[in-house]
C-alpha cells in the first residue's frame, strides 16, 4: 500500500496553479488527502502529478460578502467545527463539521475537497444543499458560481471541468431559518448510511436526504408539530409520508436505507423544531 | 466503578495482589519500545509479495520480468530447495493434512495467498516491481460458503481429498436418548456467528537476515511463540540447523492469538534471507493484514435444549459446523475452533446427557486460527443464547434457570459431561454478582410499561463461562497436539552488583507480564519488584518455554519464576548463614537484604562473595547466583477461570440500532497479581467481544473475494461504542497452581456476544424477536420485526 511514483508541487497562488493544472498528464488536486491520499496507496489513483493546494493562503480565507459567507476551499472540517465561519450560519456549520469522521480526519480534510470529491455518504454534499450554498469554481480564464443542485451531478461525479478547482463556497444568509441534521451511522466516526438536512420553512420543512443516494431534496413539506417526537415504527399517516417522500427520490435504494433515511428526515425535523441546530 | 468482594486479605510484606504500575509503560507511552518496524539493519531491503487477486485457480509458473534485478524476485521454484510446505498435523483420526505451499505452485486457494516475493530498496520500489508480475492463473469455480462447500458437486479444494471436509467428529455422552424422551420442553434454534479476525494494532513483520560468518540466521518477528517458530523453522528450512537460527521478539503490538501460528511469509523471508548477501524485511500493511493474517470462529450452528418445566436442564443437542478456510495453520489447525467449541459448551452446568458434532470444511479463505478465546466465545453464545430461550419457553427468569442448573461451589473438582475437570469456583456468586449490579428487576418493572408505540426497548441479558486455562501436557495431548504445550521455563540471575535479571520462554504482547512476573519474583526472593528486570522474546537469551497463547502465561511462567526464585532465595540462605554465624532457617529475605540474629548482608555482598570473593563461599556451594527452573504444573487438566458477563442494551425498533447502556463482568481468576492489570485484560477482552457481538465481519462474495479489506468495512469498536464496563471480583484459589492463580487473558473476549445477543433478545421478547445470529446487525433487527407486532401481554 505505497502509492505509485508522483510528482508534487505546492504551488503559492492560483496563477501558478493554474499552469500546472494546464500541463499534459494525469493529474490530481490535493486539497486535505482524506480520500485522494489512500485511493492512491491502494494504487486505484496513480496521478503523474498532485497539486497541493495548501500553499495558496486566499484558499484558507473565510470572509463575509454582504450577507453571505465565503468559505474558502481549505479550510478544514476542524476550523468549521471550532466555529470559523461567523454569522447566523455558525452553529450549524459546526454542528455538521464536529460529526465528520474523527477529529484527526478533521484537522487535515477541507470542505472544497469533500464536495470536489463527491461522495454521496459526504456529509457536507447533503448539509450545503440544504443552506443553498453556491460552489465557486475557477479555472484560468475566470470564476463562475454553481447552485449544489447543480453542481453535484451524481455519485462522485461533479460539475468541474478540466482544469478547474473549487476555490469557495458561498453559503447565503439564513436570516431566521432553522436547521435540522441527523446522521444514521453504525458507530461514531463512520461515513453515514443515511444523512437528513432539514430547514424550517414557514409552510413546512424543507428536508434533503444524503448518503443513501446522492443528496436529493423530498418532494413536499412536512408539518413539523405532526412528526415532532419520534416516529416509531409501523406507521403513522405523517411517518409514510416522508417514507413516501424518500421512496420517491431515492427508488434504487432498499426498503431499510428508506426507513434509516425517513428516520433521519424526521429526527432531524425534531432537532430543528428544538432549535438545537436553528441558526 | 471496581469493587472487590469477597477478595483475599493482601499480606502487608508481599507484592502480589497490589496494582503496581507497569514496568513496561515508561517506555511504551515515551514513544521508546522497539517493534519490529522499528528495527534497522545495515543495507536492509524491503519485501512487497505478489499475491493471488483470485479465490481458486490454476497457477502457471510465475515469469519473471525480463529487467528485474537478479535478486529482486522470488518464486515457488527459487525457493524450492530451500523450503517445505507447511503441513499442520493433528493426532486424530479422520484428520485431513493440507500441504500449504511457501509460495503457491499448480493451484492457489485463497485470494491474498503468496505467489512471489520481490525485492527492492524501498517498498513502494518494490510494490512497482511486484504490480508488473502478472500470475498466469486459470479461475476455478470457488467455494466461500461452509454449508456450500459441504455439497456433493461443491468444488474440491485439495486433490488429495475425498470431500472439503478437515474434519467430523460426535459423539453421545450420558443417557441422551431418555432425556429426551422425559423432557417436557425442546427447544431449537439456528445461529450463525460471522468470521471475525484478532486484529491487533501492530500487523505482522518480520526482520530476517543471514550472517554469512558465523552461519546464524537471525528473524525479528512479531510472534507469540519465538521458541516453537525457531524449532518450526528448522524443520520448515532445509540446510541450516535450529543452534543457528535465532528469533528475537521484540516490543509487540497486541497479538491476541494472531501471531501464534507459523506463516508462509516468514519461512519466506527466512529463506530468501539465507540466499542473499543483504537483510531483509517485510512489514504487514493493513490490507495484506485482511487478507493474510488468520481469521477465526465463523460457526454455523444447531443446538436443541431439552428440559423439564420445573426449570431442571435435561441435555443438549449440538452441531457445530466451521468455516476453515483453504489451509490448516501450523500448529492450531483449521479443527481448533469446533473442537474447543464442542468440548467447552456445556461451560458452568450440571448437564445429565450431551450430544455433538462437528465439522470443519475447507473453502477458498484464508485460514482460521486461534482468536482469543478460541471457540468459547462461540461455544458460549450457543449455550446461553440456548440458556436464555429455554428459561422463556418454560417461563422463567432466565438468571433463575441458570441458576438452577449451575454446579455448586462445593462440587468441586467437577468432572464436566463433556471431561473437563474443572477445579475450583463459584459460578451461583459470580451470577448474583451480575444480577444485582445489572439490577434486573428495575429492567423487568420498565418493561411492564412497554407500550406498542414505545420506539426505545429495555433488555437484559447474560452469558457465563468457564474457562480452561494453563493446560498441561495431558490435556495438548489428549486433543491430539503435536507440541504439548507442557511447561514453562525460567532463569533468575543475581549479578555480581545485586542487579536481578529474570529470563522465561513465554513472551509478552501487552499483557504487562514484565510487572506480574517481577512481582511474583520480588516476593519468593525478598526484594522490591522494581528491582527485577524481565526479559522474554529471544531465543538465544532467554531459556526455551513454549510461549504465551492459552491463558497461560502468568500460571505457568509465574510458576517457573516461583519455582526459581524460591531456589535461588535457599542459596542466599545458605550463603548469608555462612557468613553469619546461623543456619540457613534463621535468615529472612527482605528488601535486598539477607537478615540473621546476629547480623545481616545485602544481597549485593552475597552475590559479589558468589561470583568474584569465593574465599567467603563455602567450598560445598555452587559459585555463582543463576538458578534455572522448568515448571510443569502438577494437574495438566488445567485450571478453571470462570465468569459471568452481564449487559443491558435499548433497541431502537425504528431502525435497529442496539445502544449499549450498562456493562458489568463479574469474574473468577483466582489468585489476582495485579489487580489494575487483571482489570485491563478484561475490559481489553469485552472490548474485543463487543466489537464481534457488534460490529464485525468479515464478508466474503460468492466468489470468494474478500469484501472487508479495510477499517473502513470492516468496523471495530471505539471508545465512544464500548461503555463503562463494571467488574466484579471473586478469587476462587486453585488447588493446582502456585498461589491459586488461574488464567484470566481470553475471558474478557468470551461472554459479550452471548451476554449482548440474550439482552436483545430479552428487549424484543414482545415482538417475538430473538437474536439469531453474531454480529447483530441493525439491519437485520428492522427486518425482522417489521413483520412482527407487538404483544400487549407478555408472552
Amino acid at each position: 500500500m505505497k502509492p505509485s511514483a508522483f510528482r508534487y508541487e505546492r504551488p503559492a497562488s492560483l496563477d501558478a496553479l493554474f499552469d500546472l493544472l494546464s500541463g499534459p498528464g494525469d493529474k490530481a488536486v490535493l486539497a486535505g488527502g482524506q480520500s485522494l491520499i489512500p485511493a492512491m496507496n491502494f494504487r486505484m489513483a496513480r496521478p503523474a502529478l498532485v497539486v497541493d493546494l495548501a500553499g495558496i493562503p486566499e484558499l484558507r480565507e473565510i470572509v463575509r460578502e454582504d450577507g453571505a459567507i465565503r468559505i474558502g476551499a481549505t479550510v478544514t472540517h476542524a476550523q468549521l467545527e471550532d466555529g470559523a465561519a461567523p454569522g447566523p450560519v455558525q452553529s450549524f456549520l459546526r454542528r455538521v463539521a464536529g460529526g465528520i469522521a474523527f477529529r484527526a480526519i478533521r484537522n487535515r480534510g477541507t470542505i472544497g475537497g469533500s464536495l470536489a470529491h463527491a461522495d454521496p455518504a459526504a456529509d457536507w454534499l447533503t448539509a450545503l444543499s440544504c443552506m443553498q450554498a453556491e460552489v465557486e469554481i475557477a479555472n484560468k480564464s475566470g470564476r463562475r458560481r454553481v447552485a449544489m443542485e447543480a453542481f453535484v451531478l451524481g455519485p462522485m461525479t461533479t460539475a468541474l471541468g478540466d482544469g478547474e478547482i473549487i476555490t469557495a463556497v458561498v453559503l447565503p444568509d439564513p436570516g431566521e431559518t432553522a436547521f435540522g441534521w441527523h446522521k444514521a451511522v453504525r458507530k461514531s466516526g463512520e461515513f453515514a448510511e443515511a444523512l437528513a438536512a432539514v430547514r424550517l420553512a414557514p409552510d413546512g420543512a424543507e428536508c434533503w436526504v444524503g448518503a443513501i443516494e446522492s443528496p436529493v431534496r423530498l418532494p413536499g413539506r412536512y408539518d413539523p408539530a405532526a412528526l415532532a417526537g419520534d416516529s416509531r415504527l409501523g406507521g403513522r399517516p405523517e411517518f409514510e409520508a416522508v417514507r413516501q417522500g424518500v421512496r420517491e427520490m431515492a427508488p434504487d435504494a432498499d426498503d431499510y436505507a428508506v426507513q434509516l433515511a425517513a428516520v433521519a428526515v424526521c429526527r432531524a425535523i425534531a432537532e430543528a423544531g428544538a432549535g438545537e441546530g436553528a441558526a | 466503578m471496581n469493587e472487590n468482594i469477597g477478595q483475599l486479605e493482601t499480606r502487608n510484606d508481599l507484592q502480589v495482589g497490589r496494582p503496581v504500575l507497569r514496568h513496561e509503560d515508561e517506555r511504551l507511552l515515551a514513544g521508546t519500545a522497539r517493534f519490529v518496524a522499528d528495527i534497522r539493519l545495515p543495507d536492509m531491503r524491503e519485501v512487497a509479495f505478489v499475491r493471488s487477486p483470485v479465490a481458486f485457480g490454476k497457477l502457471s509458473p510465475v515469469e519473471i520480468p525480463a529487467d528485474a534485478g537478479p535478486d529482486s524476485v522470488w518464486t515457488a521454484e527459487r525457493l524450492a530447495h530451500r523450503v517445505l510446505p507447511i503441513c499442520a498435523t493433528l493426532n486424530r483420526p479422520g484428520f485431513h493434512v493440507t500441504e500449504q505451499p511457501i509460495l503457491a505452485r499448480g493451484k492457489v486457494r485463497h485470494v491474498g495467498e503468496l505467489i512471489a516475493a520481490v525485492v527492492a530498496s524501498s517498498r513502494a520500489e518494490a510494490e512497482d516491481l511486484a504490480e508488473t508480475i502478472v500470475p498466469g492463473i486459470e479461475s476455478l469455480p470457488a467455494v466461500s460458503d461452509p454449508e456450500a462447500a459441504l455439497d456433493e458437486g461443491a468444488p474440491r479444494l485439495h486433490d488429495a481429498w475425498e470431500d472439503n471436509v478437515y474434519l467430523s467428529s460426535g459423539r453421545t455422552i450420558g443417557p441422551f436418548d431418555e432425556a429426551v424422551a422425559r423432557a417436557e420442553v425442546a427447544v431449537t434454534r439456528d445461529f450463525r456467528m460471522a468470521r471475525v479476525l484478532p486484529l491487533p494494532m501492530e500487523t505482522r513483520g518480520c526482520v530476517a537476515g543471514f550472517d554469512r560468518g558465523s552461519g546464524i540466521l537471525t528473524l525479528y518477528l512479531s510472534t507469540q511463540r519465538p521458541h516453537l517458530i525457531r524449532t518450526m523453522l528448522a524443520e520448515q528450512l532445509v540446510g541450516i540447523e535450529e543452534s543457528r537460527i535465532r528469533v528475537i521478539a521484540p516490543e509487540i503490538g497486541g497479538a491476541f492469538g494472531g501471531k501464534s501460528n507459523l506463516y508462509p511469509e516468514e519461512v519466506a523471508l527466512a529463506a530468501m534471507a539465507m540466499e542473499l548477501p543483504f537483510p531483509i524485511r517485510w512489514i504487514e500493511d493493513r490490507y495484506e493484514h485482511f487478507l493474510s493474517a488468520s481469521q477465526s470462529r465463523q460457526h454455523v450452528q444447531r443446538l436443541t435444549a431439552y428440559a423439564m418445566r420445573t426449570g431442571e436442564l435435561l441435555a443438549i443437542d449440538a452441531r457445530f459446523l466451521v468455516d476453515g478456510g483453504a489451509y490448516s495453520m501450523r500448529t492450531s489447525t483449521a479443527v481448533v475452533e469446533a473442537g474447543m467449541a464442542a468440548a467447552v459448551l456445556p461451560g458452568p452446568y450440571r448437564l445429565g446427557a450431551y450430544r455433538f458434532e462437528t465439522v470443519t470444511v475447507a473453502t477458498n479463505k484464508m485460514g482460521v486460527g486461534p482468536y482469543r478465546g478460541v471457540g468459547r466465545p462461540a461455544a458460549v453464545f450457543a449455550m446461553e443464547r440456548m440458556m436464555h430461550e429455554t428459561a422463556v419457553a418454560i417461563g422463567m427468569e432466565p438468571h433463575a434457570f441458570r441458576a438452577r442448573n449451575m454446579i455448586d461451589a462445593s462440587e468441586h473438582p467437577y468432572v464436566s459431561v463433556s471431561g473437563l475437570r474443572y477445579d475450583s469456583g463459584d459460578y451461583k456468586t459470580l451470577l448474583s454478582d451480575a444480577v444485582e449490579a445489572m439490577d434486573v428487576a428495575s429492567v423487568r418493572a420498565a418493561q411492564r410499561l412497554v407500550t406498542a408505540g414505545d420506539r426505545r426497548l429495555i433488555g437484559v441479558g447474560f452469558g457465563c463461562y468457564t474457562e480452561q486455562t494453563a493446560h498441561g501436557a495431558e490435556e495438548w495431548h489428549r486433543r491430539g497436539s503435536p507440541f504439548e504445550y507442557g511447561f514453562e521455563s525460567a532463569r533468575i540471575r543475581i549479578d555480581p552488583s545485586g542487579s536481578v535479571l529474570v529470563t522465561t520462554g513465554i513472551k509478552s504482547q501487552g499483557q504487562g507480564l514484565e510487572t506480574t512476573l517481577a512481582q511474583i519474583a520480588a516476593d519468593a526472593l525478598g526484594l522490591p519488584h522494581e528491582h527485577v528486570h524481565i526479559r522474554h522474546g529471544d531465543t538465544e537469551l532467554c531459556p526455551y518455554g513454549l510461549g504465551t497463547i492459552a491463558s497461560r502465561s502468568l500460571v505457568m511462567a509465574g510458576g517457573a519464576v516461583e519455582g526459581a526464585a524460591t531456589r535461588l532465595a535457599g542459596k542466599i540462605r545458605a550463603i548469608a548463614a555462612a557468613n553469619l554465624g546461623c543456619g540457613p532457617e534463621d535468615i529472612r529475605l527482605q528488601d535486598g537484604t539477607a537478615t540473621g540474629p546476629f547480623g545481616n548482608l545485602s544481597f549485593a555482598k552475597i552475590a559479589r562473595i558468589a561470583y568474584l570473593e569465593l574465599n567467603a563461599l563455602p567450598p560445598d556451594i555452587e559459585p555463582g547466583l543463576e538458578v534455572s527452573y522448568n515448571y510443569r504444573p502438577p494437574v495438566e487438566s488445567g485450571t478453571y477461570s470462570s465468569g459471568v458477563h452481564g449487559a443491558r442494551v435499548a433497541v431502537d425498533v425504528d431502525t435497529g440500532e442496539v445502544e449499549l447502556l450498562d456493562y458489568v463482568v463479574a469474574e473468577d481468576c483466582g489468585r489476582i497479581v495485579n489487580p489494575m492489570i487483571v482489570d485491563g485484560q478484561i475490559i481489553g477482552g469485552a472490548a474485543q467481544g463487543i466489537g464481534q457481538a457488534l460490529y464485525e465481519e468479515l464478508r466474503y462474495d460468492e466468489t470468494g473475494q474478500p469484501r472487508t479489506v479495510t477499517l473502513a468495512d470492516y468496523l471495530i469498536p471505539g471508545a465512544v461504542e464500548v461503555p463503562r464496563i463494571a467488574l466484579r471480583h471473586r478469587e476462587t484459589l486453585s488447588p493446582f497452581t502456585v498461589f491459586g492463580a488461574k488464567g484470566l487473558g481470553e475471558g474478557g473476549a468470551i461472554a459479550p456476544p452471548a451476554a449482548i445477543a440474550n439482552a436483545v433478545s430479552d428487549a424484543l421478547r414482545r415482538y417475538g424477536v430473538d437474536v439469531r445470529s453474531i454480529p447483530i446487525r441493525p439491519r437485520d433487527l428492522w427486518t425482522a420485526l417489521r413483520d412482527k407486532s407487538f404483544a400487549e401481554m407478555e408472552p
